[in-house]
C-alpha cells in the first residue's frame, strides 16, 4: 500500500538555488499547501501534471529538469 | 502535519471513544434486559452531543494553534487523500450493512440490525480517519 512513486525530483535543490526560496513561498506560487511541497521533496507525493509544470515554470526550467523517472526503482 | 491530519487524529480519537461508550451502553443494557434493546434515541442524542461538542472545542484549539494552516484550502494532495480514504471506508460500511442484513435474514432481530448499522457507520468513519492519517504519512 502507498508505494513510493518511481519519480525523482530536484525541487529542494532548485528551491535552494533559487535564492533559498522557502517551501511556503513555493507552495504559494504553485497553489498547494506547504505540507504538499514537503511531501513532494521527500518523494512521498507525485504532483499533478499541472503542478509539475507550475513548479518548472517557477524555476524557469523544463519539467524534466525537475522530475526524472527513477529507473532503479523499476526493478 | 496538515490541518486535515490533525483533524483526523482528533476526530478518530473522539469517535472511537464515543462509539465505544455507545456500544458499551447498548451491550450492557441488552445484557441486563436479556434481549437486544431497541433503538434508544436518548443514547444516540447523548453520543452525538458529546461528539459535536468535542469536535468544536478541539477544532477551535487546533485552528488557534496554527491559524495559517487552518485557513488553507484543500489542495490536490488533500483531495486525493480524502477521496481515497473515503472510498476504502465505504467498503467497511458496506460489509457491516451486508453482515447486518444477513443477520436479520436468519434471526429476524430488527433491533440488532439497527445496532449493527450504527456500529458499521462508526467503524467506517473511524477507518476513514485512520486511512486519512496513513495516506498523509505514507503517501497516496
Amino acid at each position: 500500500m502507498a508505494k513510493r512513486p518511481p519519480i525523482l525530483n530536484r525541487v529542494k535543490a532548485l528551491r535552494e538555488a533559487h535564492d533559498g526560496m522557502s517551501q511556503a513561498a513555493l507552495a504559494k506560487e504553485i497553489g498547494v499547501t506547504r505540507q504538499t511541497v514537503i511531501a513532494i521533496e521527500q518523494g512521498r507525493y507525485s504532483p499533478s501534471l499541472e503542478s509539475a509544470f507550475r513548479i518548472a515554470r517557477v524555476f524557469g526550467v523544463g519539467i524534466e529538469d525537475v522530475f526524472q523517472w527513477d529507473e532503479a526503482s523499476e526493478g | 502535519m496538515t490541518f486535515h491530519e490533525k483533524s483526523a487524529w482528533i476526530m478518530g480519537l473522539l469517535l472511537s471513544l464515543t462509539g465505544f461508550w455507545y456500544i458499551n451502553q447498548v451491550w450492557s443494557r441488552s445484557e441486563a434486559l436479556g434481549e437486544t434493546i431497541g433503538p434508544n434515541i436518548v443514547l444516540i442524542a447523548v453520543a452525538t452531543t458529546m461528539l459535536v461538542f468535542g469536535a468544536i472545542i478541539s477544532h477551535i484549539i487546533i485552528a488557534a494553534s496554527s491559524p495559517e494552516e487552518a485557513s488553507d484550502a484543500e489542495d490536490e494532495r488533500d483531495q486525493q487523500v480524502l477521496r481515497r480514504a473515503g472510498n476504502i471506508s465505504g467498503y467497511v460500511l458496506g460489509f457491516g450493512i451486508f453482515a447486518g442484513l444477513w443477520h436479520y435474514y436468519f434471526l429476524a432481530d430488527g433491533n440488532m440490525l439497527f445496532h449493527i448499522a450504527v456500529a458499521s457507520l462508526i467503524a467506517s468513519q473511524v477507518a476513514e480517519y485512520a486511512l486519512t492519517i496513513l495516506f498523509y504519512r505514507r503517501g497516496v
